[in-house]
């Protein structure tokens, strides 16, 4: 078993008190890490879609599932590695992805049918989103313009998606998606 | 009950949240809470003797957030 030296463990433990701050006021860098595990979160529920999606058009959906989730995977390497870039630690262990993603994730959703599976699909790129404009904002202020660019593209890549699954639902883009805030109490 | 009205910091996560929503729903006297993640608001109705909306917004900035504004309506 590895034996990690004083030096490692401290920082770490480094590392992990700066995210705990970084997390309470808010950072382009730790909002972005919450994007990162959404997105590894989503890579498993595309491949979760293609296993197991049944009916007439099955293949198909896998096929799209499929080029999803490649498209996807890219996508985590590309914000982590400009993360990297602005001298952050991305996301990259399981108990991370787990503790700042904030996706539906479920067992239960393997024995949905399609429609079910690609609904999820697409309030997982809604959800994600709330991350990501946070995070253009947070980068945008921060001054770091290639993070903000970067993420900014992803954003239209989710809404993409979002717009493409929708359309598999006979939906234009945001049907269902669209926040009720039916007060004006500002 | 009375419906309070917490507008949060526009760049609060999303899933922090969340966080807040569970802990003012933990409050005695709050019922219906509801988070607004676009619009950074968490709306809430309260009994207003067990509670107001002065004690949810202390309870919001004691787990360290930011609570910009605080409105009731009856």
């Amino acid at each position: 078993m590895t034996e990690f030296t004083d030096t490692v463990k401290e920082q770490y433990a480094a590392e992990v008190a700066q995210s705990d701050y970084d997390h309470k006021h808010p950072t382009a860098g730790a909002m972005t890490n919450h994007i990162i595990s959404n997105h590894v979160v989503m890579t498993n529920r595309l491949r979760q879609a293609r296993w197991f999606v049944k009916g007439l058009n099955a293949g198909q959906l896998a096929a799209t599932f499929k080029a999803t989730g490649a498209a996807n995977f890219d996508w985590i390497d590309r914000i982590g590695q400009d993360l990297l870039d602005e001298d952050e630690i991305p996301a990259n262990i399981a108990s991370e992805y787990a503790a700042w993603n904030m996706l539906a994730e479920n067992g239960e959703a393997k024995y949905l049918d399609a429609a079910g599976m690609i609904d999820g699909i697409i309030h997982d790129f809604n959800t994600d989103n709330l991350f990501v404009t946070r995070a253009i904002a947070l980068a945008q202020k921060e001054n770091k313009p290639v993070l903000a660019a970067e993420l900014t593209a992803l954003y239209g890549w989710n809404n993409r998606q979002i717009r493409q699954y929708q359309a598999l639902l006979g939906n234009t883009a945001r049907v269902g998606l669209n926040e009720e805030d039916e007060d004006n109490d500002d | 009950m009375k419906q309070a009205i917490l507008k949060l910091d526009g760049l609060t996560c999303p899933s922090c949240m969340q966080k807040i929503e569970h802990a003012v729903a933990g409050v005695a006297g709050v019922q219906d809470v509801k988070v607004l993640f676009n619009a950074a608001k968490m709306k809430a109705h309260f009994d207003a003797e067990q509670t107001d909306a002065d004690h949810l917004a202390n309870v919001i900035q004691g787990l360290g957030y930011t609570v910009e504004s605080v409105n009731v309506k009856d």
